[in-house]
Formats: structure tokens, C-alpha cells, sequence
């Protein structure tokens, strides 16, 4: 299998880590991807804020180069470069007037989006295309013992529940039960993280990631797992600041990716493991601790 | 948050522009669209709430020294420059604008991210930017006018 494949800037910066667990867990898996050719910014939640006219043309570049690029599917493992790109496709359906004025912009650089990429996730792609069964042959480490929080988030379940359910997901806690850890009952999953508010208002976004730490401690979780590269920061970069707030929370956030891959057996380092500014332990024996 | 929400959807309905285009609170909205699935009238407030933003920065009535609306213009004009973001100067651009004492205080922050290789410093671009702003400089005679329906706001 082959998937055509929009990285966005996240998975090159702050969420590398998410790209290389997910592409070593993807090849493990017999999956390859190809990266659409010189995509750009999605526009994310911010650009949507200034203009949104402006918003829609940047992401439409990205559709308009898959579809001319022969791709029927596009795969968006960051959770707002996956609302964003499939918002702009439920625009043009939608509201004949943003589907002109896209048409419009795109003439201009010799482009035309027909309307025919279908945006997808990796868990979508994980649990309906390669199936938990094949995923559960490749299990050589079973995570027996791990307590895990599965953090969906906001952006992959709304405002369009595509491939799962809005107010309560249940793929990653699937896939995770396949991996053999516990999945710890946790009303927090689609909670918002505070999004860029801990850098703006620290006051308000912080607030809201220690919330999602806290009653995943007293629900007794050792990790959380994410899907999405600015709630990984929020929870890992910030977590130093959150403790120095309110006391200590020994809970680090890994990507799912990366239970997958230690699950599959894969080095933690090529997992990216040892860029979490929290390290990942298993509670039992401190094996996978990062060097 | 000068009003709640519930206050700014009243506000607009009554037609307290400026009271709403110059609130702190449109902004705070994070987008996790929560409310948006919630709604039982299915109002899409995370959409009015973009809405509400992109005319408070088109009339240049935003409250000048939040940080969210100057990060989300920084931002704009990142990805129209470059096509891409390059996260760890967009966060240096923030601070500097906004928040010297913040950027002081991140010195730990940052420095074990660039341990880790997560911030990194080589500006991001796309190869073909002339198609990229060819487009975007086709949208300039309609970007005035908000193509999204509702948010009643004369």
C-alpha cells in the first residue's frame, strides 16, 4: 500500500517525533508513503482568524497539487492541518461562492481542484484500511501493564466526526487494547489542551492542559497518547511550567505512533523518543528509558 | 474575558459592534468547535467567532497588545512570505512583539527543545512562492467581504 501523504509544518518542527514513529510504524506495517510535492501551510486555526478568503486559497494549493498529482486520498496525521484541509472541502461542496473564488485563485498558478481528494487520518487509515487484526500480528512487545490515557483532542473528531464519533472516539482506544495496554477510562479524551492559548495566555491555556494531566493521574494513567503535535508540546514542553503551577504530575504524553512502534518492537530512538522533554518509562522496569 | 459567550452572541444580535470587535473574548475561542457540536439550535459559533475576528483585524479595531491576534497575524504573514512555518521563529516573533519577560522566562524551555532537535532554526519555504502569492493576490478585491453567512454585524 501507498498513501499520498501531507506532512505539515508541525511534523517537521515541534512534532518531528510524530513523523518518524509514524513512518517507522507505517513501513513496519507494509504501508509507504509519498509526500505530496512542495505542499505549503495548511493556514491552521490562526490564518482561518485574519481572512478567511486567504485562508481557504493556501489550503486549497494542497488539494489542487494531490489532485493533480493523480492522489484520490491525502493522508494528515496533524490534527489541524486534517480539520483544516477537510473544512475547506466541505466549503467548496457547500458554498458555491467559496468554490469560485478558490477556482478563481488557483487559474492564476495554472491550477484547478475538481473536488476529489478525500483527507484521511492515520488512525482512519490504521483501523479501516490496514485493520486491527494485521496490526496485532506485527505485536512482538505487548504493553501489558501500561495505564494509557488515549487523548484525542479537538480537531480529528469536530466539527466533522468523519471516521469516528464526536463526543466519544473510540479508534485510538481500539488500537491501543490491540497493543495490549490497559486503556484507562477517561472522560478528558476530546478536551481541548488550550491550543496556542499557553503561549498567548498562559493563565487560561495552561490551565486547561493541567486539567487533562490531573484526572488522568487520579484515574491512575502513567501515559498519555496524542495524536497531535501541538497537544504533544502543550503537555511535554509545558509540563515543567504546569508543575511549578500546581504541584508535581508525573504523567508524560508520547504519539501513538510511538506506543505503536515500542510495541512493534522498534528502538526507541527511531521512534523519537528521546525528544520528549518528559521521559517515557514503563512503570514496571525503567527499559525503554531515553538516553 | 471581558463578556462570556453568551453575552457576545447577544451583544451582536443587538448590534454592540464595538463592544464585540474590540473584546478580548472573541479571541480566546481556541477553535476546539465543542460548542459547535453541542449547540442543539446547531449554530456554528466557532465560525462566528472566526467571523467576528477577521472583522475586528479588518477594521484594525482589535485589542493592540493581546498576544492571540498578533500571533495570529504574525502568522499569516509567515505562511504568505514563506509558505510554510518555521514554529521556533514564529514564537521568537510573538515574544518580541508582545511579552519580553515571557521570552526570558522560556529560556529553559527553549534551550532543551533545541536539545532535542525540535526547534529548528533553518527557516522552512516552498520552492514555488510566486504561484503561492499569485493566488493569494487574486483573492485581495474579495478578501473585504466575509463569504461565510451569519454573524449579523453593520
Amino acid at each position: 500500500m501507498k498513501y499520498p501523504y501531507f506532512p505539515g509544518c508541525s511534523l517537521r518542527g515541534l512534532g518531528r517525533a510524530y513523523e518518524e514513529s509514524l513512518l517507522a510504524v507505517l513501513h513496519h506495517l507494509g504501508v509507504e508513503l509519498q509526500e505530496l510535492e512542495d505542499w505549503n501551510c495548511c493556514g491552521a486555526t490562526a490564518y482561518m482568524s485574519v481572512d478567511e478568503t486567504q485562508a481557504a486559497v493556501l489550503a486549497s494549493r494542497n488539494l489542487a497539487r494531490a489532485e493533480r498529482a493523480g492522489f484520490s486520498e491525502l493522508l494528515a496525521p496533524c490534527s489541524a492541518c486534517y480539520l483544516v484541509l477537510n473544512k475547506l472541502q466541505h466549503s467548496i461542496e457547500q458554498f458555491p461562492d467559496i468554490q469560485q473564488t478558490v477556482q478563481r485563485a488557483l487559474a492564476q498558478a495554472n491550477l484547478n481542484y475538481r473536488g476529489s481528494v478525500r483527507v484521511r487520518h492515520p488512525l482512519d487509515i490504521l483501523l479501516h484500511e490496514i485493520g486491527l487484526d494485521a496490526i496485532r500480528e506485527r505485536v512482538v512487545q505487548p504493553l501489558r501493564g501500561l495505564k494509557v490515557a488515549p487523548y484525542y483532542g479537538c480537531q480529528i473528531v469536530r466539527p466533522y466526526a468523519t471516521f469516528d464519533d464526536a463526543h466519544q472516539p473510540t479508534t485510538m482506544d481500539q488500537l491501543l487494547a490491540t497493543l495490549g495496554a490497559e486503556v484507562v477510562v477517561w472522560p478528558l479524551k476530546t478536551k481541548c489542551c488550550g491550543g496556542t492559548l499557553t503561549g498567548t495566555v498562559p493563565e487560561a491555556g495552561l490551565r486547561l492542559s493541567y486539567i487533562l494531566l490531573k484526572e488522568a493521574q487520579r484515574r491512575g494513567a502513567h501515559v498519555l497518547a496524542t495524536v497531535c503535535p501541538l497537544c504533544h508540546f502543550n503537555l511535554d514542553a509545558y509540563h515543567a511550567e504546569i508543575e511549578h503551577r500546581w504541584g508535581p504530575i508525573p504523567i508524560p504524553t508520547v504519539y501513538f505512533s510511538q506506543l505503536m512502534g515500542l510495541a512493534f518492537g522498534l528502538a526507541p530512538r527511531q521512534l523519537g523518543l528521546h525528544r520528549n522533554l518528559v521521559p517515557f518509562r514503563f512503570p514496571s522496569e525503567p527499559t525503554v528509558a531515553c538516553p | 474575558m471581558d463578556y462570556t459567550p453568551r453575552q457576545i452572541m447577544a451583544l451582536v444580535r443587538a448590534d454592540f459592534k464595538n463592544e464585540v470587535l474590540q473584546s478580548r473574548t472573541i479571541w480566546l475561542c481556541a477553535s476546539c468547535y465543542a460548542c459547535t457540536v453541542d449547540c442543539p439550535r446547531e449554530i456554528r459559533i466557532t465560525d462566528i467567532l472566526y467571523a467576528l475576528k477577521q472583522r475586528a483585524i479588518q477594521e484594525g479595531v482589535y485589542p493592540r497588545h493581546f498576544p492571540i491576534p498578533v500571533l495570529a497575524r504574525e502568522f499569516a504573514a509567515m505562511a504568505r512570505r514563506h509558505g510554510r512555518i518555521t514554529e521556533a521563529y514564529l514564537v521568537l516573533k510573538l515574544f518580541t512583539r508582545t511579552n519580553w519577560r515571557a521570552l526570558l522566562r522560556s529560556w529553559r524551555i527553549g534551550l532543551a527543545l533545541i536539545r532535542t532537535g525540535r526547534f529548528r532554526l533553518r527557516p522552512e519555504r516552498i520552492q514555488r512562492l510566486d504561484e503561492l502569492k499569485a493566488m493569494l493576490a487574486a483573492t485581495a478585491s474579495h478578501s473585504s467581504q466575509s463569504s461565510f453567512p451569519p454573524a449579523k454585524v453593520t
